[in-house]
């Protein structure tokens, strides 16, 4: 099934209109929630990150339809999807393909750059941090370049490019932990809670019986990529961008705007990129509230999955057990709106 | 871009009655937080009224809240409130997601992208929904009902409770009346004293520079006698420095020079002579010995002798030229004499500026001490107000009593002298001498008191007066003629000493002139009551009395 689309964007500025926006990104999170049970932050926020452009890192225990979620979003978004699963005996020529010896049909032969998962539109690095720090690199380039570089041909990745990996919070054993480098490159890391019991009941509804849930396609890829332009022409007034800035300086110990919670327990704070995803963020989140500038209210809510990931905590945190979400709370409780 | 301008300005529009609320709001609310601060100042000036003397005590007590009022009309008129802040505030307070204030700032940033126009629509759209009535005017309530309790203690304090500094302000405003005549008085002296002739320059000059300074002193103290005793005694003590203690003496010998230089010269001499003639006759004297015969000569001789001893103790230096020339006189040698008449002419013109600086001095002193009897009346009335007040009332009336002491001691120090010590007695005017516990002090003075009266002889027969032309004992003289050695021994007192002050009395025995003709003696005491009575020495009630008792010993008056 497909959507009624809007006409093809012409090269340039943004076609679509705010109001399209936000009814089309309406449309694609009703697509989804029509799989994914419950979980409506879990749906916002990786709506946002794909229409923002960026990365995600989904962190939840097995089974809670992380795959599932993002092979939905494929299909309501209708663009190409790959699965990788990522284990320790993973190499980087698995992600990102590899040169093969072809012969043609007179014999000649030559190389061939065999593609790898990596070149879809939509990229589920599953259970990330089961692979070595050097397959785990390999999507370095893609994610934060759009480019794969291999034997010094650089192959650009066909756009929307949206790679969401996810990783096990609980089995860290054989685990390779994400370096903060990184880590950094995820737009959001999204935590994926566990459903509520009545969630539960309609998961078991609808996925033991014998229906099938369905989706449509209400987007496609020129259409998430005009989106994500339109997403960016939203004005953001001085003042709330230097709140936004106070945010992020506040989670750097040595700041003087650091409340006693970051300079307790933080060693880095976030960095640039994390404020560049939390407004960016903010923008989205202000078109799908209908609104046409950012808001205080919009980096707030932002707040948690863009900059979660890219608090460090010192020895004492982790030997308290202090979680980087207590951090960005006490920063968003310190930093008053003005 | 019309549009948008249109949108601006509307949205402009929309904001100036809702910056006025927020003026109105904030400055509730910094009203409501800022009247305990006022209130609790006011009661702390009402507080410190009930301590100390605070003139205009509730327009004090009021100032704080005034204070307060301007400082929060101030806040509401010139407190900056940009229509940005305002766009800022209306959009925290109404949750308006930062809708007017982005709007605003992209017109200023001229954006006119989709979105940008879109968003200053909306919030153009926005703010034609609102009206000032929205945002709420906050009052803190808490540090309003701070303010409650001080408010009402300080009206308790103000307007019902009874201040017992007030009657200590209404006694400090006598003294201050009472401060104000004296200054008065000596501004009145010091225009005489400015108009006197006879004082040299210098005289003159070192005098009204003393009255200029008191009054300025005067006119400084804020209703303190204490104070303004103590610049009065200091004052009094400075003018009594130049005071000289013979000037009586020199006066008395002047006019009775005077009076001889008039018989001299053939006239019936008054009873008061005219001592500015003196120097004149002398002169003439000196250009008419020539012309005298051999035993008029010898006769001048003769009575220049006897001026000359009658004139020795009080000015040695006339005497001793009166002296020179009767005896130049005796050895015929006219060119010495007239000499030594003419230095003695030059010598009494000196003795008379020099008589009217002392009587200047004398006069300010009396009016010194005028002055400060009447502060002393409004500062004892302020300390018998104070007297109920606990410890500081106690302390002015020890002050007090004190002074009275000390002019206590004074009128010993007179009767002392009138008891026929020729003259010197113990020093009795100066009333910060009081107890006599300070040995030099009480040795060291020689009165410069002119003595009204004789103690030696009875009442009745002062009272009746002999009106005898024969001679009389004189033991003290109004002028304050030098006399026998006195000696007082002082208290041993802790690091105290005694002294022996002598005398310069050069007339032993019979010859000394404390015999003289009752007609002689008269007229220097009628003079000194005169004074006395014109500079104020006797009170009012008996100036009238004193008066009648000198009628009655005028010689030739019947008993």
């Amino acid at each position: 099934m497909t959507a009624p689309l809007p006409a093809q964007p012409g090269p340039g500025a943004p076609h679509i209109s705010p109001d399209e926006f936000r009814q089309r990104a309406q449309l694609i999170e009703a697509e989804v929630a029509n799989v994914i049970v419950g979980q409506r932050d879990l749906i916002r926020q990786v709506v946002v990150t794909l229409l923002a452009g960026g990365n995600a890192l989904l962190e939840g225990v097995p089974g809670l339809a992380k795959t599932t979620l993002v092979r939905t979003l494929a299909d309501v978004i209708d663009c190409s999807f790959s699965r990788i699963q990522f284990t320790p005996d993973l190499m980087p020529a698995d992600i990102i393909g590899t040169t093969l010896i072809s012969e043609d049909e007179q014999g000649r032969k030559s190389f061939r750059f065999e593609p790898g998962p990596i070149f879809a539109n939509m990229v589920l690095a599953d259970e990330i941090n089961r692979a070595t720090p050097k397959t785990q690199s390999a999507l370095l380039e893609a994610m934060q370049e759009r480019t794969v570089s291999v034997a010094k041909t650089i192959h650009k990745l066909e756009q929307p490019f949206f790679v969401l990996a996810t990783q096990n919070p609980l089995e860290m054993e054989g685990t390779y932990p994400l370096p903060e480098a990184q880590l950094d490159r995820f737009f959001f890391k999204i935590n994926v809670v566990f459903p509520s019991a009545a969630e539960l009941v309609e998961i078991a509804q609808r996925t033991t019986g014998a229906r099938q849930p369905t989706t449509r396609h209400v987007a496609n890829g020129p259409m998430i990529i005009e989106m994500q332009e339109l997403a960016r022409t939203v004005p953001i007034a001085s003042h709330v961008l230097a709140y936004a800035a106070r945010l992020i300086s506040a989670t750097h110990p040595e700041a003087r705007e650091a409340p006693a919670v970051t300079k307790q327990y933080v060693r880095y704070g976030a960095s640039p990129r994390g404020m560049q995803a939390l407004i960016l963020a903010g923008k989205i989140l202000a078109l799908l509230d209908g609104r046409y500038n950012v808001a205080f209210a919009d980096l707030k809510a932002a707040a948690l999955p863009a900059l979660r990931h890219r608090v460090v905590l010192n020895f004492e945190a982790q030997a308290e057990g202090i979680a980087p979400d207590e951090i960005v709370k006490g920063v968003l409780e310190a930093i008053k709106e003005e | 871009m019309a549009q948008s301008l249109s949108t601006y300005d509307h949205l402009r529009r929309q904001l100036r009655p809702l910056g006025l609320r927020l003026r109105l709001g904030d400055t509730l609310l910094v009203a409501s937080r800022s009247l305990w601060l006022a209130a609790a100042a006011t009661t702390l000036v009402a507080l410190a009224g009930r301590l100390l003397p605070i003139a205009h005590l509730r327009l004090w007590a009021a100032a704080p809240l005034l204070l307060w009022l301007l400082g929060v009309i101030g806040y509401a008129l010139f407190r900056p409130m940009p229509p940005a802040r305002v766009a800022r505030r209306v959009d925290q307070l109404l949750g308006l997601r930062e809708r007017l204030a982005t709007a605003l700032e992209l017109h200023d940033r001229d954006a006119h992208d989709l979105l940008s126009e879109r968003q200053q629509e909306d919030a153009g759209a926005l703010a034609r929904t609102l009206t000032a009535r929205q945002l709420p005017l906050r009052v803190d309530r808490q540090p309003l009902l701070w303010a409650i309790p001080p408010l009402i203690l300080s009206a308790l304090l103000l307007f019902v409770l009874p201040n017992p500094q007030d009657q200590v302000l209404a006694q400090r405003q006598a003294v201050q009346a009472a401060l104000a005549e004296s200054v008065d008085q000596l501004a009145e002296l010091e225009r005489q004293i400015g108009e006197e002739t006879q004082l040299s320059a210098e005289d003159r000059e070192r005098l009204l520079k003393e009255l200029q300074a008191l009054q300025e002193q005067l006119r400084r103290n804020p209703g303190d006698p204490q104070e303004a005793l103590a610049d009065l005694s200091a004052a009094e003590a400075r003018l009594r420095q130049n005071l000289d203690p013979n000037s009586d003496a020199r006066r008395a010998a002047l006019e009775q020079l005077a009076r001889n230089l008039e018989t001299l010269s053939g006239r019936q001499p008054g009873q008061r002579p005219d001592v500015q003639q003196a120097a004149s006759q002398l002169d003439q004297l000196a250009q008419q010995l020539d012309q005298l015969s051999p035993a008029e000569r010898q006769q001048l001789a003769e009575q220049l002798a006897q001026q000359a001893a009658q004139t020795a103790a009080s000015d040695p230096a006339t005497a001793q030229r009166l002296q020179n020339a009767a005896n130049a006189l005796r050895q015929g040698d006219m060119q010495q004499a007239a000499a030594q008449l003419q230095q003695a002419a030059e010598r009494v013109r000196e003795a008379q500026s020099s008589l009217a600086n002392q009587q200047r001095t004398q006069q300010s002193l009396s009016e010194l001490q005028g002055a400060r009897e009447q502060i002393a009346q409004a500062g004892q009335q302020q300390g018998q107000a104070q007297q109920g007040q606990g410890q500081q009332g106690q302390g002015q009336q020890g002050q007090q009593g004190q002074a009275q002491q000390g002019q206590g001691q004074g009128q010993q120090g007179q009767a002392q002298q009138g008891q026929g010590q020729q003259g010197q007695g113990q020093q009795g005017q100066q009333p910060s001498n009081g107890g006599g516990s300070n040995a030099p002090n009480l040795g060291q003075g020689q009165s410069n008191n002119s003595g009204n009266v004789d103690p030696n002889r009875p009442a009745g027969q002062q009272g009746s007066g002999t009106g005898s032309d024969g001679l009389v004992y004189q033991p003290y003289r109004p002028s304050g003629q030098q006399g026998t050695p006195d000696f007082v021994q002082g208290q041993q007192g802790q690091g105290g000493s005694s002294q022996t002050e002598t005398g310069q009395d050069t007339l032993p025995g019979a010859s000394n002139p404390s015999m003289v003709p009752y007609q002689q003696v008269f007229p220097e005491y009628a003079e000194a009551a005169s004074e006395a009575l014109d500079r104020g020495y006797i009170p009012p009630h008996l100036k009238e009395f004193v008066r009648d008792y000198f009628s009655r010993l005028e010689p030739g008056t019947a008993p």
